[in-house]
């Protein structure tokens, strides 16, 4: 990620994008609302064609819906999340397998219904390797790590600042706001709320291997 | 958006051959179950009243039929379970099991009272009330304890009535608790697919319909049409995960996000306000007075937001709050990014806001508490607790 967002920084063109979406007329849309900062470089219909494009083209945002065949959005992040930054867009917002998107490392989440100059900010920030979010989303986080609590004591579980924070986002407050809430920077607001993921990530991981172990899966 | 549509068709079919499989399957095995075990029932019958038998290869020959079907039932429940529900091998299973109760007494010396086959029926009983409901079954049961009375009036008029009857009794029980649990495991099955079908909606209107939405959305430049797709969007996923939310929800609770979206609707169609609803997956569920208090509660917050605040989004959260005093609450935050207040004039503005009698006397009065935080120009955030 860290690569990728050195990239944008010193380049200041627009950012490269590779769109992965079994729906062609999403595909047109989106591109024609991503404006002048994004150059749409590529185009997948599944995810074993948009895994192989984004190892070929490198792009700096890739946006990926999160149902598609050959895998979907999982494995688009699973297999490109390590080196560029990967945005789930659908239209659902409560399925829990978005949760295994964002643990795959995915940078975030967003509705398709999201408006044109909040899809294109929220996609600016993204491409710089910053963790964009619905409500929603933070919401099933929350439930995610209190799963967790209830059923283990994982060293992985949310720290108070994290859990609050994730709250306010649950609550539809910005960064900005949350951080002027808590007397914080944003940019601490961010970190918190990267954490919050990676822990995910973790968490997940574990899980995995728990599931693996107790039914005797090498 | 073709594709889509008939991708989740095909999805369907498997989930249901599945459920009515195993269903039946479960209940076919049981059946096969009964026919061994009758047969077994009866061989040690033949072994150990060897020395009573008159006619030991009628008796023999009995058995062979006997174990003969229900081998045959065995091997078709692996191969073809649907043969076992025809009418056709049902009507024979009933028409050997006639049969055998007719013969049953003349391979015994007339002394002995006592009957080789009489468990065996039971089998072909069920058979008939899980295929043909319970009357059909029971007109099966008093038909073979006829024959059982026909076979065993040569030799035992006198002794027939209270074994006789016993017997078409428990056969008739046999009917009558087969098609109990067949109706009941049919209902069990049917509410299974219904919770699949309704899945299977949700996925395909997220597939198909919501994503023909959000394309309008992006795409129109006609705002009346962009307002009524959002529209559409809200109230399909409203209406998905009220259903969920109806069916996972224990008997004597209400659920709250079916109340706060509801709420969220109406004001929404009165005010043009965006209320966006969100309830987190593991809420625990509440009595309806709590439910209806923090419904009132909320809707007089979001009238607030409309009139006073001049917001254009108003989010609500409803979460399970275990960082309080008691060990779980129930936490609704109404939060807008409206003009706000200064909440040192609110001791004037009370009356007026409908702050404290409508907004913290409901929550009071079902045992919680509320707050509310603003400053100017920092919107409003309203907070709900119950226990």
């Amino acid at each position: 990620m860290g690569a990728m967002t050195e990239h944008n920084l010193t380049s200041l063109g627009p950012v490269s994008v590779v769109i992965a979406d079994d729906h062609p007329i999403w595909r047109t849309g989106v591109r024609s609302d991503l404006g002048e900062n994004f150059e749409v470089v590529g185009e997948a219909a599944d995810a074993a064609e948009a895994v192989a494009l984004i190892k070929e083209l490198r792009p700096g945002l890739v946006l990926s819906d999160l149902h598609m065949p050959e895998g979907g959005g999982i494995r688009v992040a699973s297999e490109c999340g390590e080196f560029c930054n990967v945005v789930m867009l659908t239209v659902s917002e409560t399925e829990r397998d978005l949760l295994d998107a964002v643990a795959a490392g995915a940078v975030g989440y967003l509705l398709k219904s999201t408006p044109p100059d909040e899809l294109r900010n929220a996609l600016w920030k993204a491409s710089r390797g910053e963790p964009v979010f619905s409500a929603s989303l933070a919401s099933l986080l929350l439930s995610e790590f209190r799963r967790l609590k209830t059923a283990e004591s994982p060293a992985d579980a949310l720290s108070d600042r994290e859990r609050e924070v994730l709250r306010h986002v649950a609550r539809g407050h910005t960064y900005r706001s949350i951080g002027e809430q808590l007397f914080i920077a944003e940019k601490t607001v961010e970190n918190h709320v990267r954490n919050i993921l990676k822990k995910l990530h973790l968490s997940r991981k574990n899980e995995l291997m728990r599931y693996a172990i107790d039914h005797g899966i090498d | 958006m073709g594709a889509p549509t008939s991708r989740a068709q095909t999805r369907l079919e498997p989930a249901r051959i599945e459920a009515s499989h195993g269903f039946t399957h479960g209940l076919l095995r049981g059946i096969v179950a009964v026919r061994c075990l009758a047969v077994g029932w009866a061989v040690a019958g033949f072994v150990l009243g060897w020395q009573y038998l008159t006619r030991p290869a009628l008796a023999g020959g009995l058995l062979l039929g006997l174990a003969g079907f229900t081998a045959a039932t065995a091997v078709a429940l692996r191969s073809r379970p649907a043969l076992l529900l025809r009418p056709t091998t049902i009507a024979a299973e009933l028409a050997l099991a006639g049969g055998g109760l007719l013969i049953d007494v003349h391979v015994y010396d007339a002394e002995r009272v006592q009957s080789l086959v009489w468990a065996w029926p039971a089998a072909g009983i069920i058979s008939a009330s899980v295929a043909f409901g319970s009357r059909r079954g029971v007109i099966a049961a008093i038909g073979l304890g006829i024959c059982s009375w026909l076979g065993d009036a040569r030799n035992s008029l006198d002794a027939w009535g209270v074994s006789e009857s016993s017997k078409t009794a428990l056969y008739v029980l046999a009917a009558v608790i087969a098609s109990y649990v067949t109706a009941r495991l049919r209902q069990a099955e049917n509410e299974v697919q219904m919770v699949r079908a309704r899945d299977e909606v949700a996925r395909t209107l997220h597939d198909g319909v919501l994503q023909t939405l959000a394309v309008i959305q992006r795409r129109s430049d006609d705002s009346e049409l962009v307002d009524l797709a959002r529209r559409q969007d809200l109230e399909l996923r409203n209406f998905l995960s009220s259903a969920r939310e109806k069916a996972n929800r224990p008997a004597n609770t209400q659920t709250l996000g079916v109340a706060l979206r509801s709420v969220a609707t109406a004001i929404r169609d009165r005010d043009g306000l965006e209320v966006h609803v969100i309830v987190a997956d593991d809420l625990p569920p509440r009595d309806s007075d709590v439910v209806d208090a923090l419904g009132g509660a909320t809707q007089e917050a979001l009238t607030n937001a409309a009139k006073h605040s001049g917001a254009s989004r108003v989010t609500v959260f409803a979460e399970p709050d275990d960082t309080g005093i008691s060990d779980q609450e129930v936490l609704v935050t109404i939060n807008d990014n409206g003009r706000g207040f200064d909440t040192s004039t609110l001791t004037q503005t009370i009356p007026h806001m409908g702050i404290s009698g409508s907004i913290v006397g409901r929550i009071e009065q079902v045992g919680g508490r509320a707050t509310i935080r603003s400053e100017p120009g920092r919107g409003t955030e309203v907070q709900l607790w119950v226990p």
